[in-house]
């Protein structure tokens, strides 16, 4: 099952990580709260998923680009909705 | 992580590793600029002019490929591009040029080396027809038009309604399929679904009124010519197609919503559930302002959505936020601004900004609003391009 949730909020990791790429793009770490929301089926969003599952939050850490032109890093609910479908690490983790 | 893959990424609505690149085609002119020789690749002019001197298809054909082969895939790195060269079978020359397109797609014999001979001018003669080169527009259009009346229509379409069974259309080349099919993402054109360009705007149009039963055959035809484009290209290992639409101008749709539902949907449902029957994905490809039909067209069942002009009024943040959970979306770069008379700033600030509004949670790839048409300045579509590598890096899990 490909889960689909919504970015609920981002903010910055527990502890400060920064580094740099090789063009000189600065990355800092960050948590990603995802809502999640229902599943991809034929690749559309279908707005179900099991009762345990529906509305439940997960965590991602993520790097993300602070360099100039990556303000669409940091889009989240509150301004539009950006969905995101979990890898299948993340929704292992779900199962687990 | 590998083009290809990365493009199925953002197909699938994850994050790859960047915003893949796609471009429908490129004009020899610009093309020049870019690769430093005269590429034989849509050159229409070149083409006939070889023809017409007895060079082989096949000899043209070789060269096309390698030029493809070096302008998108080792000069420009796209991520996705068409896996037949343009301006190599007739249906370059006079399906897209002419209108009327999705009839001679599947009307005109290909499997015979085309007879060409120049008329003086820009007066062409390919096998029985004559065709007139525009150079502004790197087109070849029928001059007379096949067909100008609804009793024309309607005896070609029954002439030739058998033809479109065979695969008769400029297919997949073997030698892209076999040296770019493991790395890049390879799509095919499904052909023209009645689209408005010249012929139509003059004949399909009025007739929508008049004789509305002689449009629908013509749709219903292009459908069929469609399916079977379908069926034969994805036997080549094609996976994605794209359906050449043209259903708006600058405001709105050329037809009503009453007549899209009537004849235009059923036709387009057709070929998503063909596409969908080899486990293909289907693009649709619109010019001008389709916004009224975006509904109805998703709900025909089409996977993603090209070229979202936005010279003609379309929103790709909009269309990303209302529709973006059913469809992808491949735009959307102005070609008639900032490619064309802007400079590299503005293209570099028009990249930054369609990133911005399309690229958020996967889903999208980049393009030009069209294709690079001979107008655009070869600078910014190079600009376009490296700029959408700078700024399209997508957020990157902390565990990878």
């Amino acid at each position: 099952m490909e889960l689909v949730g919504e970015i609920v909020e981002i903010e910055e990791a527990e502890k400060t990580e920064e580094k740099m790429d090789e063009n000189g793009l600065r990355w800092r770490k960050y948590l990603r709260r995802i809502r999640l929301i229902g599943q991809r089926k034929n690749n559309k969003v279908v707005r179900e998923l099991p009762e345990n599952l529906m509305g439940k939050i997960v965590d991602q850490q993520v790097w993300l680009c602070v360099s100039e032109g990556y303000e669409w890093h940091f889009i989240d609910s509150r301004t539009r909705p950006i969905l995101i479908t979990l890898d299948e690490k993340e929704v292992e983790v779900l199962k687990g | 992580m590998k083009p290809r893959e990365r493009a199925w990424k953002a197909i699938s609505h994850e994050e790859p590793d960047m915003v893949p690149l796609f471009e429908t085609c490129i004009a020899p002119s610009v093309a020049e600029k870019i690769m430093g020789r005269t590429p034989v690749y849509y050159n229409v002019k070149l083409i006939l002019e070889m023809l017409a001197k007895g060079v082989p298809l096949e000899k043209i054909e070789e060269m096309a490929v390698r030029d493809v082969i070096d302008l998108f895939y080792k000069k420009l790195r796209l991520d996705v591009i068409f896996a037949t060269p343009f301006g190599l079978s007739l249906w370059d020359f006079v399906g897209v040029a002419s209108g009327f397109g999705g009839l001679i797609n599947g009307a005109v014999d290909q499997t015979h080396e085309p007879r060409v001979k120049h008329l003086g001018g820009d007066q062409w003669q390919i096998n029985d027809f004559q065709y007139k080169f525009l150079p502004e527009s790197n087109m070849l259009v029928p001059d007379p038009p096949f067909v100008s009346t609804p009793d024309q229509v309607t005896k070609f379409i029954d002439e030739h309604s058998r033809e479109i069974e065979r695969p008769v259309w400029g297919g997949p080349n073997p030698k892209i399929l076999k040296e770019l099919g493991d790395e890049l993402l390879l799509i095919g054109g499904a052909g023209k679904l009645g689209g408005f360009e010249q012929w139509e705007i003059r004949h399909l149009l009025p007739w929508l009124y008049t004789h509305p039963e002689v449009v629908r055959r013509v749709v219903e035809f292009e459908a069929r010519n469609c399916i079977n484009n379908i069926r034969f290209q994805s036997e080549m290992g094609i996976e994605m197609f794209i359906v050449d639409a043209d259903w708006g101008y600058r405001h709105g749709p050329f037809m009503s919503l009453k007549h899209f539902r009537d004849i235009w949907y059923p036709a387009l449902k057709s070929v998503a559930d063909a596409a969908h029957k080899k486990a293909a994905l289907l693009i649709l490809h619109s010019d001008g302002n389709i916004n009224l039909l975006l509904e109805d067209i998703i709900r025909a069942g089409i996977d993603g959505l090209h070229a979202i002009e936005p010279g003609a009024g379309m929103d790709i943040k909009n269309i990303k936020d209302k529709f973006g959970d059913r469809i992808f979306l491949l735009g959307n770069i102005d070609i008639s601004y900032p490619l064309t008379f802007g400079t590299v700033d503005e293209t570099v600030e028009a990249v930054k900004s369609c990133i911005n509004a399309a690229a958020p949670g996967g889903g999208h790839i980049l393009c030009s609003a069209n294709g690079i048409h001979p107008g655009v300045k070869p600078e910014n579509y190079v600009a376009m391009c490296k700029s959408a590598r700078r700024y399209g890096k997508y957020p990157r899990l902390s565990s990878s």
